[in-house]
């Protein structure tokens, strides 16, 4: 770890075990664990604000939370000056709070509402015992002025301001300790723009002014793109991308990072003539992540199989029905038939409205063949078969290893196989290897 | 979850539940200030005879004896033996959980008929007339008690009015159908009624006022909810907005209170009992714990225990029916 | 200090003017002077004040500003859908409808105008019942706008079943229930064949569940609200406000809730459809980068009032009002990493005791003149393009800037 690493995140592993009692393990009705955040590593510099993205529910908060050790890890690190929090004892732990802090989304849920702003700012001193009276006093009044309240303010409530206000008074009291580093989780998501931008250029010029270090959470990617230096985006309880914000945002390598960036509505005239090459389908459940790369059922550039040529957009396709036939094959039964149907017409029509609804068109090649007897399978209601059939034909690197992330230069780093110089080998039975193989 | 799997894990929880039920019954016996033995026997019987009766009654031996035999006896489903009448517990409790049961229902059936409609006139013209008197009528519900009720019931409907008998119960539910249905003769079930309706009101009505509260503002609360506004929006008829959504999603809680309530339907009963001498296991208890009869104490306790259980998981299955967003496993997904 | 010397380019719509309102020859919707104000414990709340403005034919009008503006309010005030303790205080409405303008020329003449009718002026009853097949809305959270307890495909068939009452009624006939009484609504509950929801209208509501895009439809139809995704609810809203075929789609935030690869989805969702079928589109959202991506004009909403109004090249590169000028300047954008220019101060309460006499910009404008202490009237720039605000006709004058009276707190440290 080079000197400049202020906090150093390696292998960083969540599971939320379902709450099933005694009785459902007996009685075999365990619910699968959700895999909020599954081996994630990342360095954060110190003077940086360091940028974590991604949709809602891809595990950016549980990151933050278990950095701080608000929750405990079920694998993985976190070194903060080089020294691991979860092997910290009590008194350690008590300094490592005065050195990190954390701003929340809601300032109307952060700040007790019985205890005046004066209070609030300095209950992190009373806590730690810092100062003399007379110190703390004047000690969070010189901080509520410096975020940009006045000092007749310090005995009013929490109610009495307005939201952007409230997420001042957070500030102040997450910087009386005068941490190393603060932890931004949607900071300014429940403000309004004009108030954002307030408090973003408050941010800014506090991060100066005390050589802070920011992890700063959020979901907006412009907000992202003015105020960090370097960004991870997160997918799924992965990292997919990381490296410094303009490389990121100019030249996104990831097909999702491309995908997010693309459908951001940009203020600008020419927007309605921008033509979006966006996802499509909702974002996988994390208790049953697909398999191989997290993207593969979404991605626009999913890698075909060796020994093929689609057309994109229909190998997508096949990927989306292979899909489905894995992990939710009932969704399909309103294309099957009656079991005793032996009709070969009937059979033959329900195939083909199947691969229309998937978007299969006929083919002129081998795989043509397949398609149709897995379709022909499917419609009869055997799914497995159709989806073993599929799978023994097409596999992709992209469904059946998973991409850990590659250096790509200019301290950027990106889990795809379209940037590994020599993708690896497919393995023989697919499904088989989830583990990561190269590093 | 399959209703099966979930049968069994209730059932599971059932019987620790009622386990622990009966421990702490049992072992009030042990604290209770009252010895049994000289509250049983007369001071007048001589000693040895007094020696072989407690012995008889296996009252000679440690708690823990006595405990394991009791719990033992459970198991086989045998309460004991009165220390009074001498007759066996199950048979006694068998003939007097029916009146309670009957009661219970009676009086459920009472609340909610007089509540959900009140709730819903209160909730749907908040703030006016209606809704003011419902909420009177609420609080005098709450605030009387239930045997001054009942003796004011039985004085002013029974003694002076003559409507209704006083106290008694002629005809069980069971033997009145049996006579409806197998000789069609209507005298029992109509016997039935005449006596069960004071109890049942007077009984009942207590928990109008609760579940009127309840259902007004669980009315209130989903009328300002969201997707009222978007059902409006869609142009639906203002009375398929309240009766079909808005009161179908209120009854939810109102439900799992009337399921929590159920219970209390029958320690409830034990004082409407009393007042009409209605023969259930309330006035049953009440008669054993005046003679220090703890077998009958002790299985009366134990049946309202079980009982309890066996409500609550009906009520679980009720509730996967009316809100979809329950699964038997007890987590929404 | 008096400013009626307003250029002769200025319209001035006080509240109070009778003037006759002027109909385009495409125009679908004209709001005229429309207050609605909420009476609350702390006072009256302008939520919506002497607003104005117009929406065409198959266009897709934006309304943007921050959250508290009013944009929400000014939707539920066309669908006659504001609660106690909130009223429509004051304004007109027109709708083009006309068959309604047809059947009330006659008792209620004041009330209609060309093939247009008030619906400010209509007994309540009528104004409702143009729910849903004139006029329908869709809400942010798709979550909390369904009934969880209903299945999806059950909630849109009503909508779609209201829609084919409504065409099979003969209007006079209807009652405020709409003819499904409670006694209908008893025997439905217990007869399925006297249901309120047949099953063409199911299959129907099926059909308008492909059409916005969801998979396995007729299996999704069966599911309840929960069993969905946040983006296929929001799916599910749209199919179900098209149920009615709508002339116009009001739509409150609609992506807000949504990840952006969702919004992205949505977005174009909607205006395909909206394209399709012809229909008129009011957007309601903060972001100024969705107004962008789909509307056509669009209105800037401060304070319960439009500020400044026009189409969407007019109000992106040729603003007046300093406010537009503020919001502009204060998002932060994914091309460029300028330092962002916020506009001091908070969003105002719209208290009316609070609200003064003034332009309601004047606290936080950095351009604010002595004239600015009396309230601008709404100037017109050019047939597409009106503003609230002095700068329409006069340069901003540092000698009459009152900007060191008002020291708007938490501003920018310049
Ligand atoms: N039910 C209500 N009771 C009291 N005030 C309300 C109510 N609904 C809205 N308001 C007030 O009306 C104003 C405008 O609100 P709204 O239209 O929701 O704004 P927007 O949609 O622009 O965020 C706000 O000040 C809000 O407090
Ligand atoms: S590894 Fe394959 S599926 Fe994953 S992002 Fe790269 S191309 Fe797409
Ligand atoms: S009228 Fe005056 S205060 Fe209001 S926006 Fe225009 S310049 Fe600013
Ligand atoms: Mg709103």
């Amino acid at each position: 770890m080079s000197s400049d690493t202020l906090v150093s995140v390696e292998d960083l592993e969540k599971h939320f075990d379902p709450e099933d009692s005694f009785l459902d393990k007996l009685l075999n009705l365990e619910t699968p664990p959700v895999q909020a955040v599954d081996g994630v590593s990342f360095d954060i510099k110190r003077g940086e604000t360091f940028g974590l993205v991604g949709e809602s529910g891809c595990g950016k908060s549980t990151i933050g939370k278990t950095i701080l050790r608000l929750l405990e890890p079920t694998g993985g690190a976190t070194y903060f000056e080089d020294e691991n929090i979860y092997e910290m004892d009590k008194s350690e732990l008590n300094t490592l709070r005065q050195d990190i802090q954390i701003v929340f989304q809601d300032p109307f849920s952060s700040l007790n509402p019985r205890l005046t702003v004066g209070e609030i700012v300095r209950e992190p001193l009373d806590i730690h015992d810092i100062g003399t009276k007379a110190e703390r006093r004047e000690k969070v009044v010189a901080m509520l002025e410096r975020v940009g309240l006045s000092e007749d303010q310090i005995d009013r409530y929490p109610r009495e301001f307005s939201g952007g206000q409230r997420q001042r008074i957070c500030i102040a009291r997450a910087l009386v300790l005068e941490p190393e580093f603060i932890l931004l989780d949607e900071p300014v998501s429940a403000l309004d723009v004009s108030v954002q931008a307030q408090v973003l250029n408050l941010l800014d010029d506090l991060q100066k002014e005390f050589g802070l270090t920011y992890l700063f959470i959020a979901h907006d990617l412009g907000v992202v793109r003015y105020i960090c230096d370097r960004v991870a985006v997160m997918y799924l309880g992965r990292l997919v991308e990381i490296g410094p914000t303009d490389m990121i945002f100019d030249d996104p390598q990831h097909p999702y990072t491309r995908a997010l960036l693309e459908s951001i509505p940009r203020a600008d005239l020419q927007e309605q003539h921008r033509t979006i090459e966006g996802v499509s389908g909702d974002v996988p459940s994390p208790r049953n992540p697909p398999n191989g790369c997290r993207f593969h059922t979404r991605c626009r550039d999913v890698i075909q199989p060796p020994d093929f040529e689609f057309e994109q957009e229909t190998w997508q396709n096949l990927v989306t029905l292979q899909h489905r036939l894995e992990t939710n094959p009932r969704s399909l039964s309103e294309y099957t038939i009656d079991e005793d149907t032996s009709d070969k017409e009937t059979i033959a029509r329900h195939a083909s409205r199947i691969r229309e609804v998937f978007g299969l068109p006929t083919l002129n090649s081998d795989a043509e063949s397949v398609i149709n007897k897995a379709a022909h399978l499917a419609v009869q209601g055997n799914f497995s078969e159709a989806h073993q059939t599929l799978n023994n034909a097409f596999t992709t690197i992209c469904r059946t290893r998973d991409p850990s992330g590659i250096d790509i230069g200019e301290d950027r780093e990106v889990a795809c196989f379209l940037c590994y110089d020599e993708p690896p080998s497919i393995p023989k039975t697919p499904d088989a290897s989830t583990e990561n193989d190269n590093d | 979850m399959s209703l099966l799997k979930f049968t069994i894990k209730r059932t599971i929880h059932g019987i620790v539940v009622a386990w622990a039920a009966l421990t702490i019954i049992f072992a009030l016996r042990f604290i209770s200030p009252v010895d049994i033995a000289s509250a049983l026997i007369p001071p007048d019987v001589p000693p040895t005879a007094r020696e072989s009766l407690i012995e008889d009654l296996g009252l000679d031996q440690p708690w823990y004896v006595q405990y394991l035999r009791y719990i033992g006896g459970v198991v086989q489903g045998d309460l004991g033996y009165s220390y009074v009448s001498r007759i066996s517990v199950n048979q006694l409790a068998i003939n007097r959980l029916p009146a309670t049961l009957e009661l219970a229902v009676a009086a459920t059936l009472v609340s909610v008929v007089l509540s959900i409609p009140l709730g819903v006139i209160s909730a749907t013209n908040r703030h006016q007339v209606p809704d003011y008197l419902a909420s009177f009528f609420a609080l005098l519900g709450i605030s009387t008690p239930n045997f001054w009720l009942g003796i004011m019931l039985v004085l002013l409907v029974s003694v002076m009015l003559g409507w209704f008998p006083t106290s008694g119960r002629e005809f069980g539910f069971y033997e009145a159908m049996r006579l409806l249905i197998l000789d069609g003769n209507r005298y029992g079930i109509i016997q039935w009624l005449y006596h069960i309706t004071l109890p049942a009101i007077t009984l009942g009505t207590y928990y109008v006022a609760l579940l009127t509260r309840l259902t007004r503002s669980e009315m209130l609360d989903q009328l300002s909810e969201e997707y009222v506004r978007v059902l409006r929006a869609k142009g639906l008829p203002e009375t398929l907005v309240t009766f079909k959504h808005v009161l179908r999603n209120s009854l939810i809680p109102v439900v799992t209170v009337l399921g929590l309530q159920f219970g209390s339907f029958i320690n409830g009963a034990v004082v409407v009992e009393v007042v009409f001498r209605w023969p259930g296991m309330g006035e049953f208890l009440i008669r054993a714990i005046r003679t220090v009869d703890w077998p009958v104490i002790q299985g009366t306790l134990i049946i309202i225990a079980i009982t309890w259980v066996t409500i609550n998981f009906g009520v679980d299955i009720l509730y996967t029916i009316i809100d979809p967003r329950v699964t038997l496993e007890g987590e929404s997904e | 200090m008096t400013h009626n010397d307003a250029s002769t380019t200025s319209v001035q719509r006080s509240a109070g003017t009778d003037n006759e309102p002027d109909f385009g020859p495409n125009t679908l919707l004209k709001v005229r002077n429309l207050s609605t104000r909420f009476f609350t414990d702390e006072g009256q709340v302008n939520a919506v004040e002497s607003l104005d403005f117009e929406v065409k034919e198959g266009e897709v009008f934006g309304i943007v500003g921050e959250s508290g503006s009013g944009k929400s309010v000014t939707g539920l005030s066309i669908l006659d859908l504001i609660e106690s303790p909130g009223r429509i205080t004051d304004g007109e409405i027109w709708f083009r409808n006309r068959s309604l303008a047809d059947e009330f020329n006659e008792q209620q003449s004041q009330a209609v105008r060309d093939e247009f009718v008030n619906l400010l002026e209509l007994p309540e009853s009528v104004h409702r019942s143009l729910r849903g097949n004139s006029f329908s809305m869709i809400f942010q959270d798709p979550m909390s706008s369904f009934d969880p307890t209903s299945t999806v495909g059950e909630q849109i068939a009503e909508a779609v079943e209201v829609q084919q009452r409504t065409s099979s009624n003969p209007r006079s006939a209807r009652s405020r229930t709409q003819g499904y009484g409670f006694k209908s609504m008893v025997l439905g509950s217990i007869l399925p064949s006297k249901s309120f929801v047949t099953e063409p209208s199911m299959e129907r509501a099926i059909e308008l569940l492909e059409l916005v895009g969801i998979p396995d439809p007729k299996k999704r139809a069966q599911e309840y609200p929960h069993q969905f995704s946040g983006g296929m609810l929001q799916r599910a809203m749209i199919a179900q406000a098209l149920a009615g075929e709508p002339d116009l789609l009001i739509a409150d935030e609609p992506t807000t809730a949504l990840d952006v690869t969702i919004q992205a989805q949505i977005l174009s969702l909607l205006s395909d459809i909206q394209e399709e079928r012809g229909m008129s589109v009011i957007l309601i959202t903060h972001n100024l980068g969705v107004v962008a991506r789909v509307a056509d004009r669009l209105g800037v909403m401060y304070a319960g009032e439009i500020a400044e109004r026009g189409t969407l090249k007019e109000i992106f590169e040729n603003h007046t009002h300093p406010y537009t000028a503020g919001l502009l300047g204060s998002i932060p954008e994914i091309d460029e990493a300028e330092r962002l220019r916020p506009i001091p101060g908070n969003v105002p309460s719209l208290l009316d005791h609070e609200m003064g006499d003034r332009c309601y910009f004047a606290d936080r404008c950095p351009k604010a003149m002595e004239e600015c202490m009396e309230k601008p009237p709404e100037y017109e720039i050019n047939d597409d393009h009106r503003v609230r605000c002095y700068l329409a006709n006069r340069e901003f004058d540092e000698d009459r800037s009152i900007r060191d009276h008002f020291d708007g707190e938490g501003g920018e440290p310049s």
